[in-house]
């Protein structure tokens, strides 16, 4: 059982590598597949969709998505929820504005204290689900309108403007043609998707979340997993707010309104389990660029706006309720 | 085959020295007495079956070995020292290996995961130290080889294990237990809720794990044959007492039964 017996050949051919092909595979092709059908069906009926600035414009878009997006892969992983971010975008921009515009806090330092405020937000909702245990979706309804109501008491209805450098750079800023947010978003996928897949607290995770009393049988601590959980998301909401506050070189409460429907449709679209134990970073950044796509492509193909979130809803219930069909047959 | 496998029951092997010793344990719910002044002993390669009604305490009985009750009073030694087992999470580090009837397995997670659950191996170096990094190569090649060694045939070991037969799954739990090395596996209902082709497998496999490597089973079942098929030895419990402790060799499933029911006191 120990090290005396050979290694099985780990590239043993096609057929070996075909046999031990990973199960999440088939969702990701079948998410690029659809991204593929999208475009192709909008590059005919817009002859601008293949123009660069409509390109980067869905890529730099979707970015604030994706960033945000690549948390709440990890709290669905982990069975939970969080429906309060964009109360936690609203709240954290506001704080920024406070300290740069009223009190003169250089950009990085305020920027560190976004990152800050978010991770408290998150602890705040991981210590009610993880140690008070009340369920997920509860915690984080009444944070929606507990951290909404923080912003708005903190704001006063104010509207903050011209923010110091680097912060608008951050939000606008091109480095080779692509927009600054872009590259955050790719770091956060690369770092996210290493985390959950070959890290210890991303393995246990989504033990926690794939059968909660057989990972505390294992000898897992599942009050400080998903503690940690939330705190991550809390932390990656904060970096969203950057994001956001640089590009509009504004801040205001009522920011990130709405933004947790949109942010969980992606993740669910990208092929992450609403209930728990199956989590794909890469998924998710698919489905954060088919919305991406299909509002910008419905747009240019002169589609009125009420259309396109019909069109949202139909795709979102169509992809899942497929999906579930699907996984119906296969087991058992 | 049941003839055949009552001749391997009787080829009894517990010769080996005292692991575990359970002296006159006692613990009581309220006024209900679970468990009444209990003493055994579990011998190096025994397998030590466990009957009795439910409710006759059997299932107490195991939880305060496995730690997730406190005695009221009664001593445990293991290996011949006094232990206080404090919790699941001790009774684990000290050997004690449990594999509870819903196998305890991830079902959506695939089987390294599942072997190395709640103990992933890092990878050497900095990435492991600094960043939790797994060792997934390490994973998969030890999982490869103890399937093999245990006769289980993965089709996909990144396949989550909830795609393999019930028995498959049972048999990975128990497989796992024995590659922690664990000095005492505890079975709870091993072979329940599975198709009898597959609880001949699963009961093979504690077989086989105790003539490789030695380790001591106490396997709890409500099935008579199970237990007549593979335990050395049976105790069984009635109304938090322990009312009967034969060598398999020298009894019968009469008089077992008879012991359960307390028509033969």
């Amino acid at each position: 059982m120990s090290a005396a017996a050979p290694a099985p050949d780990e590239r043993g051919g096609f057929l070996a590598n075909l046999r031990n092909y990973h199960p999440d595979t088939g969702l990701l092709i079948s998410s690029i597949a659809m991204l593929v059908v999208l475009i192709v069906v909008f590059s005919f009926t817009s002859e601008r969709f293949f123009s660069q600035a409509v390109v980067v414009n869905i890529l730099n878009q979707t970015s604030i998505y994706i960033i945000a997006g690549v948390g709440m892969t990890l709290v669905l992983t982990s069975g939970g929820i969080d429906i309060s971010i964009g109360s936690v975008i609203g709240l954290t921009a506001t704080i920024m504005g406070l300290l740069m515009i009223d009190h003169g806090m250089p950009a990085m330092v305020a920027i560190l204290v976004a990152l800050l405020v978010g991770a408290l937000c998150g602890a705040f909702n991981g210590f009610l689900v993880a140690i008070v245990k009340v369920p997920p979706i509860i915690v984080t309804l009444g944070t929606l309108t507990f951290f909404r109501g923080l912003a708005y008491l903190l704001g006063e209805g104010r509207v903050f403007m011209r923010f110091p450098d680097p912060l608008p750079w951050i939000g606008d800023g091109r480095v080779l043609g692509l927009p600054i947010p872009v590259y955050i978003a790719v770091l956060t996928v690369i770092g996210g998707h290493f985390f959950l897949t070959s890290t210890r607290m991303g393995q246990r995770i989504t033990a926690v979340g794939g059968n909660e009393e057989a990972a505390r049988l294992a000898g897992i601590d599942v009050v400080r997993t998903k503690f940690f959980t939330y705190v991550i998301m809390g932390v990656l909401t904060g970096l969203t707010t950057v994001v956001i506050v640089g590009r509009q070189d504004a801040a205001q409460a009522v920011f990130g309104f709405g933004i947790e429907l949109h942010v969980i449709a992606a993740v669910i679209l990208g092929g992450t389990s609403l209930f728990g134990g199956r989590g794909l970073i890469l998924g998710t950044v698919l489905g954060a660029l088919i919305l991406g796509v299909l509002n910008t492509g419905l747009l240019l193909s002169g589609v009125v706006q009420f259309w396109q979130l019909v069109a949202l809803g139909i795709l979102l219930i169509a992809v899942v309720a497929f999906r579930m069909a699907r996984e119906g047959t296969e087991s058992k | 085959m049941a003839a055949a496998a009552h001749e391997i029951g009787t080829s009894s092997r517990a010769t080996g020295e005292v692991v575990l010793e359970a002296r006159n344990l006692r613990k009581n719910f309220g006024g209900i007495k679970a468990v009444d002044d209990v003493s055994f002993e579990l011998r190096n390669g025994e397998i030590l079956g466990m009957v009795g009604d439910n409710g006759a305490g059997k299932s107490t009985l195991i939880k305060i070995i496995t730690g997730a009750y406190q005695k009221d009073s009664g001593e445990i030694l293991l290996g011949g020292q006094p232990t206080e087992i404090n919790s699941t999470g001790h009774a684990r580090e000290l050997g004690l290996e449990t594999v509870y009837q819903s196998s305890g397995l991830v079902e959506v997670m695939d089987a390294p995961a599942n072997l190395f659950l709640g103990r992933e191996k890092l990878k050497e170096g900095w990435l492991g130290k600094y960043f939790g990094m797994i060792d997934k190569r390490f994973m998969r090649r030890e999982t490869d080889n103890l399937l093999k060694t245990l006769n289980i045939t993965v089709r996909n070991l990144a396949a989550p294990v909830q795609t393999l037969s019930g028995g498959q799954q049972q048999s990975v739990a128990v497989g796992r237990a024995a590659y922690w090395r664990g000095k005492i596996i505890i079975l709870d209902e091993p072979a329940n809720n599975i198709g009898v082709d597959q609880q001949r497998a699963v009961l093979e496999l504690v077989r086989q794990i105790r003539d490789q490597h030695d380790i001591p089973f106490i396997m709890i079942s409500h099935n008579m044959e199970h237990i007549f098929q593979v335990a050395d030895r049976i105790i069984v419990m009635r109304n938090g007492k322990k009312v009967g402790d034969k060598r398999v060799a020298d009894t019968s499933r009469n008089e077992v039964v008879g012991l359960i029911t307390g028509a033969l006191a």
